[in-house]
């Protein structure tokens, strides 16, 4: 039956958009079955990349029409599988709607197309000293749509804020076709704010088709610098005394000995790798406050027992400890050949106990955890390695990851912070939310999509899909070929 | 007559009672001080014994009932130096506050009530009670409930308990009041914005921009100096700390309703509000009582006085439809009861739609949203 729906699909685009919008091709499909979570792939009957926003609206509404489940994928870099296609349907790819369409810099503001990169839109308005706020690590590749979806923040969201605290309004086509505008382009809109409800829905709310950006002054002034401790329990205890003073830094981001000495090995920006853990910290703003925070902090890392402090003395040196940070998941590669990376979070206060819980379970398993984080916000990122090859070792990564989220949620936290629930979590949902909650969520869903058939799968748990578990995607050697894909 | 009280000293005995009551017994939520007519035979929903209050001080965030009042939150938070940074006129429980999306000049540096609260247990009318969010800041888990109750006053459900963010409140705080007439308001509000001055707030009222300066003792003095020399050629005038908290005191004052009024809120691009002000001024004449903009935002509060509101609505929204096409505004006292046609938000205008019903108000989503949670009307 889904075939034949897919034929008339496919008829009925040929004569509606561009003929490069279409990708029909098995082999071309493949390329588009997963998104960074490439554990968990399938492949979509069809890949539509619309040339143009009007093109998005009459293909989706033409996918509706014949009663496909569809997905919208931005640059696919999401990591928790919410832009894993659904085999029996159509897979919408925003990545050539591209278009700034307006930048006002008086009222801060820029208005954009979903398949806008993070980073192009910072670059374009830096002109006017303006910037977009949200800088997911993957900014220089993410869409601002793919941003909207997943909330996402980035290193500086402690300070910032996410997502939502930055795109003011937004236009969406919902699964029953219908277009509409959510939010408004002042601060905070009238009624519900179900702008708000979208960012963050996963793409199972429907598509976004353009964006309203707030943008905000470049800061005047920024320092950066690093931190060493003895123990990752003093690095936590300076963290909270910093933040419990009253200073907000842009960021704040820790790593442990394991992740100091990778993170060295990968990029030689030249860490010390004798610390058992370090901090890196951000201050920005207006110089005179900056200045006066410095002080105050530099002092606190010294009250909590840090050994040494290196300040970035220019961009060339703040840059390198960035990326040094940044390294952190390429340099697991150079730990062990494969590895889980989580996305808990906790309280900031509660960071001390978990770490010693995430290193009790590294020493009981065998495994090598390393950890690398967002402090501020207590968003952790343990990456659980281990080597495929060796038998059970990855179901053992796997309880190993599940026993971490598990410690985050006895703490009162989340199972992820920016991440996302995708396909990755979605079992996990009911050790944070009771059926109530999942019940109510289901309700809203159903409001904006009815037949269900938008992102189905994802976000919330099935029976169907929570009864079993996915492994660990091995390709057969006919798809590794091309010959052949899994229906 | 109401056809009866109920005030639960928990979230699960209010679901408990919700659970137990005819599926189709309209009701009414009420924090404080809301009025009902006497002839409603609705079953009245006090939140007042929804009390609880925990604050984690460390983790700068704080879990507090719905019947809670907005003040006593505040106070119990300032206390260990704390606030959650909203500064919304009148008096209030925290219930009503969020239900109403209430907000003040902090708006320009922190958003609404909305932006505030990073989780939510809410009770829907067949006493499901269910939560979003939780108690830390950073949070992807689930659909964020706690938005679609944020200005929905009521409409969806109840909100029985909120966690908010705090911040650090402020050492202390300082005000400098700008003279802007109206042709110079623009210019003046770039002037400030390039400044490199963090400002907390920025509001426009009777011609005066009033710039809240906040932060530690040592450096505010010198960051006041430096937003007055990038307004050279401007008499400014300084406000000092109980001057300053007095002034914002008095400026929340005016975004409440005066005696029998109303308080329209309008949310559209800086530049637009901006421009439009001079319009609302001359269009409501004397019916105006006041005027705030929080002009970096894009919110202008618009108090009118008794009498003809309904007719001043309708002025308003002719005037903002003509002028700019692409403002919704609200009337916070009776939902968001007018709305211009979605399709015309931003300067793009979408292509011509093909099919009928292809676009759809916000009204009408809400109102399937309502349907889901409340099938049975009964909060309607
Ligand atoms: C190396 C690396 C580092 C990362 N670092 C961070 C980080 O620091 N912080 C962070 O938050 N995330 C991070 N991520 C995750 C990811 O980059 C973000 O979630 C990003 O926002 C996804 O954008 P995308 O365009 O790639 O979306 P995709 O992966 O294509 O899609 C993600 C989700 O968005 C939906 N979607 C996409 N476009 C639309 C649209 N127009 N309308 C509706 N739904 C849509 C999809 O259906 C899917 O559910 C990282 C990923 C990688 C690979």
């Amino acid at each position: 039956m889904a075939a034949s729906r897919i034929d008339i699909l496919i008829d009925r685009l040929r004569s509606s958009v561009e003929r490069s919008s279409l990708i029909l091709e098995a082999a071309e499909r493949q390329a588009y079955s997963c998104d960074g979570l490439t554990s968990h792939r399938a492949v979509p009957k069809l890949v539509i990349v619309p040339a143009s926003r009007e093109e998005l609206i009459a293909s989706v509404r033409a996918v509706i029409d014949v009663d496909l489940p569809w997905v919208a994928r931005g640059a696919g870099t999401g990591l928790s599988g919410g832009a894993l296609p659904d085999e029996e349907g159509v897979l919408v790819v925003t990545s050539r709607l591209k278009a700034i369409l307006e930048v006002d810099p008086i009222s801060r503001i820029a208005v954009v197309e979903p398949g806008v990169v993070n980073l192009e839109l910072s670059k374009a308005v830096l002109p006017h000293g303006l910037y977009f706020a949200p800088d997911p690590s993957s900014q220089i590749a993410c869409s601002i749509g793919g941003n909207v979806a997943e909330n996402s923040g980035g290193a500086h969201c402690f300070k910032y804020g996410f997502t939502t605290h930055h795109v003011l309004a937004l236009e969406l086509l919902l699964p029953t076709g219908e277009l509409l505008w959510l939010g408004s382009e002042g601060m905070d809109g009238p009624g519900p704010d179900l702008r708000g409800v979208v960012i963050g829905s996963e793409g199972t709310l429907g598509i976004v088709t353009r964006v309203v950006c707030r943008l905000l002054p470049l800061p005047e002034a920024r320092r950066t610098f690093l931190a060493y401790f003895d123990s990752v329990a003093a690095a936590a205890e300076a963290v909270s005394d910093v933040v419990s003073r009253g200073i907000t830094p842009a960021a704040i981001e820790m790593m442990d000995h394991l992740a100091i000495a990778a993170c060295e090995i990968a990029t030689g920006a030249g860490l010390d790798t004798t610390a058992q853990s370090c901090l890196l910290l951000e201050l920005d703003g207006e110089a005179d406050e900056v200045a006066q925070e410095f002080l105050s902090v530099r002092a606190l890392m010294d009250l909590h027992g840090s050994s040494h402090v290196w300040e970035a003395a220019n961009e060339e040196e703040r840059a390198l400890m960035w990326l040094a940070r940044k390294a952190a998941f390429a340099a697991a590669g150079r730990v062990a050949p494969a590895y889980i990376v989580q996305d808990g979070v906790v309280p900031r206060s509660a960071l001390p106990r978990v770490l010693e819980g995430i290193g009790r379970l590294g020493v009981e398993s065998g495994l090598s955890i390393l950890n690398v984080f967002h402090a501020g916000d207590g968003n952790l990122h343990p990456l659980v390695t281990y080597d495929p090859s060796i038998e059970g070792q990855e179901a053992l990564a796997e309880e190993v990851a599940a026993k971490i989220l598990t410690l985050c949620l006895e703490e009162g936290g989340s199972l992820t912070g920016e991440h996302g629930i995708g396909v990755d979590k979605v079992c996990h949902m009911p050790e944070m939310f009771t059926a109530d909650d999942l019940t109510t969520f289901e309700r809203l869903r159903g409001a904006f999509d009815p037949s269900g058939m938008c992102n189905r799968g994802k976000l919330l748990p099935t029976p169907r899909l929570c009864g079993e578990r996915p492994g660990r995607y091995q390709p057969h050697p006919l798809e590794e070929a091309g010959l052949g894909e899994r229906w | 007559m109401v056809a009866g009280v109920l005030a639960p000293a928990s979230v699960d005995e209010l679901g408990g009672q919700l659970r137990d009551l005819d599926a189709h017994h309209r009701m009414m939520i009420r924090g404080l001080g809301s009025t009902l007519p006497s002839d409603d035979d609705r079953i009245v929903v006090d939140t007042m014994a929804l009390n609880r209050f925990v604050h984690r001080v460390d983790d700068f965030s704080v879990t507090v009932g719905a019947g809670v009042l907005w003040s006593a939150l505040q106070e119990q938070l300032a206390r260990v130096g704390q606030r959650v940074a909203v500064d919304p006129p009148g008096v209030g429980t925290v219930g009503a506050m969020v239900a109403t999306g209430a907000r003040g000049g902090l708006i320009h540096r922190y958003g609404g009530v909305r932006d505030q609260i990073i989780g939510m247990t809410i009770v829907l009318a067949d006493g499901t009670v269910a939560h979003s969010g939780s108690t830390v800041i950073k949070n992807v888990a689930g659909y964020d409930l706690a938005k679609l109750f944020a200005g929905s006053r009521g409409r969806f459900g109840i909100i029985a308990e909120v966690i908010f963010r705090t911040r650090p409140l402020p050492e202390t705080q300082r005000t400098l009041l700008v003279p802007a007439r109206p042709d110079r308001v623009r210019a003046l509000v770039h002037e400030i914005l390039g400044a490199h001055v963090e400002l907390s707030a920025l509001d426009l009222v009777d011609d005066t921009l009033s710039c809240l300066v906040e932060g530690g003792h040592e450096v505010i003095d010198r960051r006041l100096d430096r937003l007055m020399r990038a307004l050279p050629d401007t008499a400014t005038e300084r406000l000092d700390e109980p001057q300053s908290l007095a002034y914002w005191s008095r400026l929340r004052d005016l975004q409440f309703p005066v005696e029998g009024g109303l308080v329209f809120s309008l949310s559209a691009r800086s530049t637009v509000t901006l421009d439009l002000l001079p319009m609302m001024r001359s269009t409501l004449g004397s019916s105006l009582a006041a005027l705030v903009a929080h002009v970096g935002a894009g919110v202008v509060e618009v108090s009118v006085a008794p009498g003809g509101q309904a007719h001043r609505l309708l002025e308003l929204r002719e005037m903002l439809s003509c002028a700019a096409g692409e403002i919704r505004a609200r009337h916070p006292l009776c939902s968001f009861d007018f709305e211009i046609p979605s399709s015309a938000l931003v300067t793009h205008p979408p292509s011509a739609e093909a099919r009928a019903g292809s676009t759809i108000t916000v009204r009408l989503l809400a109102d399937r949203i309502g349907m889901a949670l409340d099938p049975n009307g009964r909060f309607r």
